[in-house]
């Protein structure tokens, strides 16, 4: 086994006569036994990358290994050591919670009692027993994601893909299914590789992530390591009137979130701006850095050069709106 | 060796009846008020000329609603391959999944032919009570047509859902296919009706020879060389786009 289970290498996608890429000579390695998370914007090419490396799109150039297998000459054999949950999928209206977790075992071959026995299993897990003869059309949102996730996780295979799995559900919901994942990772071995736009989601799960804009990735590492290496001994400081925009720039970057102006500095001048904010009687708070400010930090300076690159100002620097 | 082989057909079997299962035999008893989608057309054409009251034209209709009902619902895999695949993503799952294209272009079509089954049965029955003394060979060869265009008209659904973007144009698409096949050519009406120069414009279309056979099979009066034209046609019809299906589909996007 290599020691990572998925290797792309300078992945190009164009869709039909599409200028922009849709994935611009991504790069990625996923470890085996970890839980991956790709983090991006809408149209940033998470999907596009999942589609690719479930056999299910080919790409335009480059090349992906997935075990090992060449992804485009050897899709047959990837196949069958692979599930996807895909990305606002919906079940099928006539049928129940129990119908689609043995539908999808016993596609994969496996026997009527086995695949009761696991569906009841996962059924349970997921927390959709009490409505598992229920038809899916008379279900919540919620509970359909439920049992596309249980579909999924079903299913006996060493790499699993979860694109924007959690999405519609409740928070106890979404931990449950969190309890779920690392569960299959740590005593099944298992390699989950998911989307989310939910940054305590990936912060939560994630073994490594990789933070994708524009087809391309712009970070990769461990949660800590990525957060570490961007806006380091720095504090996130958010004021609510009391300062100009102006005047907050002259400390830094501002970055506007609705009604809040919000800064990273270091802790020195963050207690600074807190005392001056008091004495102005505005909000202020200060807590320490986050995923989510990384990851604006991150895709907001790229969409900054890249408008720079193309000459057409962009957003007025030192003021990104989140 | 062949135990692997044994294997590998035991897990497409299940593979075949839990798509089936699922996909057709549920919905149609959880269901049963879409069973009349599936009778209205060729119900409505038969009923239109079994009320004009002549007898003739009443066999020509049952041999034109068993064809219609058939490769309506081969048609119709296109129609809910395109939704399995936009609407409800089932398909992502099955392409990344050790199900074969053939397999599960198989079992849904299946899942079609079961829905459409009530309905065949009872222009079975139809016939059998209208024309006396019919022999066996005569269901035989029935049922091998009813086979043939069931695959021939799959296919042609399978491989347009694979180019299908979404299912409003699917299901147009799927009618629209439906009437060039199943009302324009002489699948209720005899081929003989249409001026010797038109013909070979309704030969190019196979219920055309699945009309022809099932005429000649309840008993009505149809040429020796367009009986033997249609048994050597159909089955070319049903090779063809099985083939086209195979290697012509997108299973896997570009």
């Amino acid at each position: 086994m290599p020691p990572f289970i998925i290797e792309a290498d300078r992945l190009v996608k164009f869709y039909g006569k599409a200028k922009e890429p849709a994935l611009d000579e991504l790069g990625l390695k996923v470890p085996e036994g970890k839980i991956f998370t790709l983090l991006g914007r809408n149209g940033a090419g998470k999907t596009t990358f999942l589609r690719i490396a479930t056999t299910q799109l080919l790409p335009t150039s480059g090349s992906i290994r997935v075990f090992g297998l060449d992804a485009l000459s050897h899709p047959r054999e990837i196949r069958r050591r692979i599930a996807i949950s895909p990305q606002e999928a919906k079940p099928l209206w006539t049928l129940n919670a129990y119908d689609h977790v043995l539908l999808s075992l016993m596609m994969r071959g496996q026997s009527l009692s086995e695949a009761a026995r696991k569906a009841r299993q996962v059924i349970d897990t997921v927390e959709l027993k009490e409505v598992e003869r229920v038809h899916s059309e008379d279900l919540s949102g919620g509970m359909r994601q439920r049992i596309l996730i249980a579909m999924t996780i079903a299913c006996d295979v060493e790499l699993m893909f979860l694109d924007e799995p959690t999405i519609g559900l409740d928070p106890l919901g979404r931990r449950k299914v969190w309890s779920e994942l690392i569960r299959l990772k740590e005593e099944e071995g298992r390699t989950i590789v998911l989307t989310t736009h939910y940054m305590d989601e990936a912060e939560a799960l994630s073994d490594e992530l990789a933070i994708v804009e524009k087809g391309r990735v712009l970070v990769q590492g461990r949660p800590a390591d990525v957060r570490a290496g961007h806006l380091k001994s720095r504090v996130r400081i958010d004021i609510v009137g009391g300062f100009s925009e102006a005047e907050l720039g002259s400390y830094g970057k501002v970055i506007r979130v609705g009604n809040i102006m919000r800064l990273f500095v270091d802790q020195g001048l963050a207690e600074e701006i807190s005392r001056e904010a008091l004495r102005r009687q505005a909000t202020v708070s200060m807590t320490p850095v986050t995923l989510d400010d990384v990851f604006v930090e991150i895709v907001g300076s790229s969409i900054e050069e890249d408008a720079a690159a193309k000459g057409d100002g962009g957003q007025e620097k030192g003021a990104i709106k989140e | 060796m062949t135990w692997r082989w044994a294997s590998k057909v035991w897990r497409n079997l299940r593979t075949i009846g839990s798509l089936c299962y699922y996909l057709g035999i549920v919905p149609m008893y959880r269901i049963p008020t879409l069973l009349p989608f599936v009778f209205a057309t060729p119900f409505t054409i038969l009923f239109i000329l079994g009320v004009n009251g002549n007898p003739t034209s009443f066999h020509y209709g049952i041999a034109g609603a068993i064809t219609m009902t058939v490769s309506q619902q081969g048609l119709f895999l296109g129609a809910d391959l395109t939704n399995y695949k936009i609407e409800h993503k089932f398909q992502s799952m099955v392409v990344a999944s050790p199900v074969s294209p053939l397999t599960y272009m198989f079992s849904v079509a299946l899942s079609e032919l079961a829905f459409a089954a009530p309905a065949i049965a009872i222009l079975l029955a139809v016939v059998a009570s209208t024309t006396a003394g019919i022999a066996s060979t005569a269901i035989a060869q029935v049922i091998a047509v009813v086979l043939m265009t069931w695959v021939t008209t799959s296919s042609i659904g399978f491989f347009l859902s694979t180019y299908l973007l979404n299912t409003r144009t699917a299901f147009l698409t799927v009618s629209f296919i439906s009437i060039l096949l199943s009302i324009l050519p002489p699948v209720f009406y005899p081929v003989s009706l249409i001026p010797s120069r038109f013909r070979w414009l309704a030969e190019l279309v196979p219920t055309t020879h699945s009309s022809v056979l099932i005429q000649n099979a309840v008993g009505l009066p149809v040429a020796g060389s367009e009986v033997f034209a249609s048994w050597l046609a159909l089955p070319c019809f049903t090779v063809a786009f099985l083939l086209l299906a195979l290697f012509k589909a997108k299973w896997r996007e570009s």
